[in-house]
């Protein structure tokens, strides 16, 4: 903390528990917010870059590298984009193989942020460390639902961090039916234990603040929408992902590298766990609306900070579904859908952990990328990450500096912002004139 | 730098390609694969949590990555676990959202630590998206690759 010309500025790296790297300044005057701007790198322009020119084959496994939490997300986005551009579609075992892979990239994530990187904000904690130190078994609890996560990405994908088994139209090789199998005793734990960390969680202040938030998310007719679906949202929208573009846009902010997205004439919107529960609640399980209302939880969520439960009440339906595939799996007679290089273009869009992730290719005759275009849920959600600051900020001026630094962090991480999954310290500066 | 008198079961680079020094991990993990008989080799581009798990059954563990502690790039860093204390203000580099210091501190509280963990840190300078590593970086790495190397033919032997 340093005193300067009576403005006083706070610089701390405060966000190391968000990944990536980026920065909030904060100027306070006269007890009103003078400028606020929530500042990230690295927008997935390089990615884009680099995958011109190279052949439609390539695509997920590149973009799988821009995250190492939710890098399922990018596969299965970008291999539905290709499967579209080259005229096929991956139906039955292999959708639901697919589905599966997904529950577990949900439930590993959703682990992660919720009990390891959220959580300590509500118990006053610095990190999952003194979490352990005081309750080491709802630490156990956490870890190895977290590891069932990455366990199904390692069985269905090959690896239990970036899946190695996945390609455009299916999978190189199809798990064997025993194996997958075999993941049934340890979901079947996983349902209480997901059910547990809720109730658990349930309890904590969540601070007062609500805002009636435009959420977007993917909607299926016949299930919670992880894979596929259309695009609705809680105004009316409901347009084919193919449309994507002509409903939603990205602009350059001054203060930031990243593209802050933006819907129909400039308007915030919420993607993620909430914008989902909210406009697909009627989809989810009974075990899992139960859950949600014995939280305290609505069938719509407006509170931001209890995005934390909404986490977990997905964690509890991700379980039950990936049981469900589980039990109902056989080998499928081909691993794979072939396909023949041709010109098109195509779209993907699929409900990565922390919200819609979409991807469009465009192919010439050989199946080389001509375009790239990636949409990833970070981005879509910065608009409305500094709304909420802001908002936070006006009805907390009076806490001193470091709580509100405090509460500007847990803001931030209500939306477990991938910002690049690189490099990882934000700062965070507040000047009060 | 210690050496062990004891062959280590796993070596884990920790990294993330296209990231500029922040590949230095899977750099090492890469040169080493299939020079050192009997000692598994692993990529690693995860989170902290999924690392805590990865050396179960192991008792001896090598952690390869990058650090930032002010120090010039190319500065090889050892500590020893347990014995040694991470410093403080040591970020390393290359685990994200839960990263290796607070896997490694989560690893000591709930007793999972193996027998004996040697964490080799890089120090990294840039990290931008498409950049190559640093010249200081790339010596660092082979330096490391023939230390370890060496250290583990010395152990077989």
């Amino acid at each position: 903390m340093s005193e300067r010309s009576g403005t006083r500025t706070i610089k701390v790296d405060a966000l190391a528990r968000v990944e990536g790297e980026g920065a909030l300044y904060l100027r306070v005057k006269d007890g009103a917010i003078r400028d606020l701007k929530f500042r990230i790198f690295e927008p997935p322009r390089f990615f884009e870059a680099l995958l011109a020119g190279r052949g439609y084959a390539e695509a997920p496994d590149i973009t799988a590298r821009i995250c190492g939490i939710c890098p399922v997300a990018y596969i299965l986005s970008a291999s539905h984009a290709m499967e579209q551009a080259l005229g096929i579609r991956v139906t039955g075992p292999l959708r639901d193989l697919r589905r599966l892979l997904y529950c577990g990239e949900w439930i590993e994530s959703h682990v992660l942020h919720a009990a390891m990187l959220h959580a300590p904000d509500f118990l006053g904690l610095d990190d999952a460390l003194q979490i352990a130190q005081r309750d080491p078994q709802l630490v156990r609890t956490a870890l190895r639902l977290k590891k069932l996560g990455n366990t199904i990405l390692e069985v269905v994908g090959g690896r239990a961090v970036h899946p190695v088994n996945t390609r455009v139209g299916g999978f190189y090789r199809a798990p064997g039916r025993a194996r997958v199998r075999a993941l049934a005793p340890e979901l079947e734990w996983a349902l209480e234990a997901s059910a547990t960390l809720l109730r658990a969680f349930a309890g904590f202040d969540f601070p007062d603040y609500t805002h009636d938030y435009t959420c977007v998310s993917l909607r299926h007719p016949d299930e919670y929408a992880i894979t596929e679906g259309r695009l609705v949202s809680n105004r009316g929208m409901d347009i084919a992902i193919d449309a994507f573009l002509d409903h939603f846009g990205e602009e350059h902010v001054a203060h930031s590298n990243a593209l802050h997205g933006y819907l129909g004439a400039g308007e915030p919107y919420l993607v993620g766990p909430i914008a989902r529960y909210n406009n697909n609640f009627d989809q989810l399980t009974p075990l899992a609306q139960g859950a949600a209302r014995e939280a305290g939880l609505g069938p719509v969520v407006n509170n931001p900070y209890q995005s934390l439960l909404v986490r977990l009440v997905e964690t509890l339906y991700a379980c039950e579904e990936a049981l469900r595939l589980v039990r109902a799996y056989e080998e499928p007679d081909a691993a794979c859908v072939e396909a023949a290089p041709r010109a098109g273009v195509g779209h993907g869009c699929t409900e990565a952990p922390r919200g819609i992730c979409y991807h469009r290719y465009a192919l010439d005759e050989a199946g080389h990328i001509l375009e790239a275009r990636i949409v990833p849920p970070t981005s879509q959600n910065q608009k409305q990450i500094e709304d909420d600051l802001r908002g936070v900020v006006e009805r907390n001026l009076a806490l001193p500096d470091e709580q509100l630094k405090l509460r500007c962090e847990q803001t931030i991480r209500n939306y477990d912002p991938c910002i690049s999954c690189a490099t990882h310290f934000l700062e965070l500066t507040v000047d009060r004139e | 730098m210690s050496s062990g008198s004891r062959q280590p079961g796993l070596l884990i680079g920790i990294g993330t390609d296209y990231r500029g020094d922040d590949q230095a991990g899977l750099e090492v993990a890469r040169r080493l694969r299939g020079r050192t008989a009997g000692v598994e080799v692993r990529e690693f581009s995860g989170d902290g949590a999924v690392l805590l798990e990865s050396w179960a059954g192991h008792d001896r563990v090598i952690l390869v990555d990058v650090c930032r502690s002010g120090a010039p790039a190319g500065t090889l860093h050892h500590w020893r676990l347990p014995g040694d204390s991470l410093p403080a203000a040591l970020r390393l580099g290359s685990s994200h959202a839960f990263g290796l210091a607070e896997a490694l501190a989560l690893a000591g509280t709930l007793g999972r630590l193996p027998v004996r963990l040697d964490l080799h840190a890089i120090e990294g300078a840039r990290f931008g998206l498409g950049e190559a590593m640093s010249p200081a970086v790339e010596r660092a790495v082979e330096a490391l690759v023939a230390q370890l190397t060496a250290q583990l033919e010395q152990a077989e032997g």
